[in-house]
């Protein structure tokens, strides 16, 4: 009798529990589907939750101003390609989208061609970074570009002026501080700086990874291979760490101990965990020989948006209002640069004792990240470079590799 | 007698190997977990100038407050608790009972039937993941706990073999003698095999329970709304595309653990019984 009683306990409660499940099940459903309520919209972002906290401040900014538009935010913690790749398939592309310039050419099928104003933003590239084929999928949002951070007290221990916080210093000056700021040995050596990333210092040497027209690959150009050799030798001359000492470490980590005099590849992100160092004094310059790449994130449309006329309010005034870009820019967590002039000053009120400067200088001159449609296949080739260069773990002259992966690259371009 | 002496003596020895060698095991499965607990109490500054020590320098207990209340913890909590209670019930009452039949009915085609069930076991999340989600927009069940909930109710082909396995080691006699009182195979299933398999049972639900607990694809593909949010996806809050808040991670991870080691230790024997019972030969 008790175990009769138990079973119908038991299945009345999962009734109960799975009916609590969607609560408002139905509405959320319906709003998945695309809602018929005039003024609603998805808005799909990624980030960690200091992110996530910034551009919901922008939202609120947003709701505030055009009342009659709601704004149905989905934050993606994690994963957030797999995620948008899913809602597509399945038909749920949420009507604007964060995307990286990086991720763009592989989306833009799901979204609409903008019609922008390049005049509006800090610099025309800017929407360069955000178009296919000469026409824009996305509205530049926030710039994320690449500084250096030094450590001021191994400069003053070693006797060397630190560097201009406005102009960058060139290459053989970088070379020549690294050697100096580099003593010691085993595990408490220190190194003048982190290992060099090709994606960064191919710039610096006057190179790129695409030709202008994006047509072909540069990658066995002069200046990449210079870019590419001098990577090889600060590893041999031991100014940076090698293979063995970086292996499954945190190159962060180390600046952050002390271990490393300048560390390259310094984006905004870092900041908020650079506000509680006490135990080194710190500063920001310019990347050396103007290298160094920025990301710039945007904002797109879906091609199924229905209610696209909101969603492209909601694209314009996260992108082009002044006050939103202030909110974004001088987040205390250091998301990103603005995209407008009037705003880009509110990045360095996120740490005022900091040379922020910096970042907004990179974030008008700096390179864009280049991007391209066979982004999966281009990386595959790219592992060559890494498996068989001593850039990597391999011993094969960078002169020989880099034209073969150029050329593999090429055949991609042309097939896209 | 003495070589009573010698054998007491090389057993003694070779119980002493064996305690060092568990020791040196135990230290290193325990070791990143101590880690773990320790990178919790400090600074981000302390984290990453710490290196292998696991003694915090200052104790930073408010990292769990700061962590916890990062996310809307207590609401991500029982809509995890939701979404692991009820695939343990489902899993465990579903695959029991297909197993069960497996086990038990023999009828034309069963055997074909098993070695289809077992074949979905080759199939990657990745395939399924699009079908699956287009399913459940077109049943309206996206943005609700529904999609993690439901598929556990129509069973999982590991837990229907292991359970399988099980039943078919149980003594033919005990189905004879119900079926002589009356029992149809439903009673028998309800009443004799359930309650004999009480250990893989309990095996079952602990792995439904860890698989479901540290659920990170699934709410993360079909729940939109922070109102249906779990734990991972809190966690995943913490950590950047470059940057990681490794001590709020470290603190929120130690509480969303937690659940996992107790449970294991609760239910570790019958764990342990359920797992080698399924696997072992019939005799």
């Amino acid at each position: 009798m008790m175990k009769k009683w138990s079973l119908i306990i038991l299945s009345l409660l999962v009734v109960i529990a799975l009916s609590a499940c969607s609560g408002n099940g139905g509405n959320s459903s319906e709003s998945q589907g695309g809602t018929k309520d005039k003024g609603k919209i998805t808005f799909a972002f990624w980030g960690a939750q200091s992110e996530a906290d910034a551009i919901k401040q922008a939202i609120d900014n947003f709701e505030t101003n055009y009342p009659d538009i709601q704004v149905e935010s989905q934050w993606i913690q994690k994963d957030y390609l797999t995620k948008l790749q899913t809602m597509i398939a399945g038909g749920t592309t949420p009507d604007v989208m964060l995307i990286s310039g990086g991720d763009l050419p592989g989306f833009a099928n799901a979204f609409q061609e903008l019609k922008l104003d390049e005049s509006l933003f800090s610099s025309p590239s800017l929407v360069d970074s955000m178009s296919v084929d000469g026409k824009a999928y996305a509205a530049p949002f926030i710039i994320k570009p690449k500084v250096m951070a030094i450590n001021v007290d191994l400069f003053e221990k070693n006797n060397i002026p630190l560097p201009s916080k406005t102009e960058p210093m060139t290459v053989e000056q970088f070379n020549d501080i690294a050697k100096n700021l580099t003593s010691g040995e085993g595990a408490t050596k220190i190194f003048g700086s982190e290992p060099l990333w090709l994606g960064n210092w191919i710039y610096a040497f006057g190179g790129q990874f695409y030709s202008d027209d994006l047509s072909k690959s540069a990658l066995d150009s002069p200046e990449v291979i210079a870019a590419a050799e001098y990577i090889v030798s600060s590893k041999q001359a031991g100014i940076v760490p090698n293979d063995s000492e970086k292996q499954g470490q945190s190159m962060m980590n180390w600046y952050l101990g002390g271990r490393i005099g300048m560390f390259t590849d310094f984006g905004p992100w870092y900041l908020p965990q650079m506000a509680d160092v006490q135990k080194f004094k710190w500063d920001i310059v310019p990347f050396p020989g103007n290298g160094g790449s920025k990301e710039v994130n945007g904002l797109a449309l879906s091609k199924d948006s229905k209610n696209a006329e909101a969603a492209e309010t909601f694209i314009n005034h996260l992108t082009q209002n002044e006050e939103v870009q202030k909110i974004i820019g001088g987040n205390k967590n250091a998301y990103g640069v603005p995209v407008i002039s009037s705003a880009t000053s509110a990045f360095e009120t996120v740490s005022p004792d900091k040379n922020l400067k910096a970042f907004v200088l990179a974030a008008e001159k700096q390179h864009t990240q280049e991007a391209q449609k066979g982004t999966n296949e281009i990386n595959n080739e790219m592992k060559a470079i890494d498996d068989t260069t001593p850039i990597g773990i391999g011993n094969k002259d960078v002169k020989e590799v880099f034209p073969q992966v150029a050329e593999k690259i090429n055949k991609i371009l042309q097939q896209n | 007698m003495s070589v009573k002496k010698e054998r007491k003596s090389a057993h003694k020895k070779v119980h002493w190997l064996a305690y060092i060698l568990l020791l040196i095991g135990a230290v290193m499965f325990l070791y990143p977990f101590l880690w773990m607990v320790s990178a919790s109490l400090r600074s981000l500054e302390e984290v990453a100038v710490s290196g292998m020590s696991i003694w915090p320098d200052h104790w930073r207990w408010d990292n769990y407050a700061k962590a916890l209340t990062a996310f809307p913890f207590g609401r991500y909590l029982v809509n995890t608790v939701i979404t692991t209670v009820f695939p343990i019930v489902g899993t465990v009452l579903s695959s029991s009972i297909v197993g069960y039949a497996f086990a038990r009915l023999k009828v034309r085609g069963s055997g074909i039937l098993f070695v289809l069930v077992l074949s979905t076991m080759l199939l990657p999340g990745e395939v399924t993941m699009i079908p699956q989600f287009i399913l459940f927009k077109n049943l309206g069940m996206l943005d609700t706990l529904y999609p993690l909930i439901v598929p556990s109710f129509f069973g999982s082909a590991f837990y229907i073999f292991l359970l399988r396995q099980f039943y078919s080691r149980l003594p033919v006699a005990l189905e004879e003698a119900a079926i002589i009182d009356g029992c149809g195979y439903f009673k028998i299933w309800w009443k004799i095999f359930l309650p004999l398999s009480k250990p893989a049972l309990m095996a079952v639900g602990v792995m439904v329970f860890m698989g479901s607990w540290n659920n990170f694809m699934g709410p993360l593909i079909y729940i939109n709304s922070d109102k249906w949010k779990t734990l991972t996806l809190g966690l995943a809050g913490f950590q950047g595309t470059y940057a990681t808040d490794t001590n709020l991670l470290m603190a929120a991870a130690v509480v969303i653990t937690l659940p996992c080691i107790l449970l294991f230790f609760t239910a570790q024997k019958a764990f342990m019984e359920g797992l080698t019972f399924s696997g072992s030969k019939e005799s």
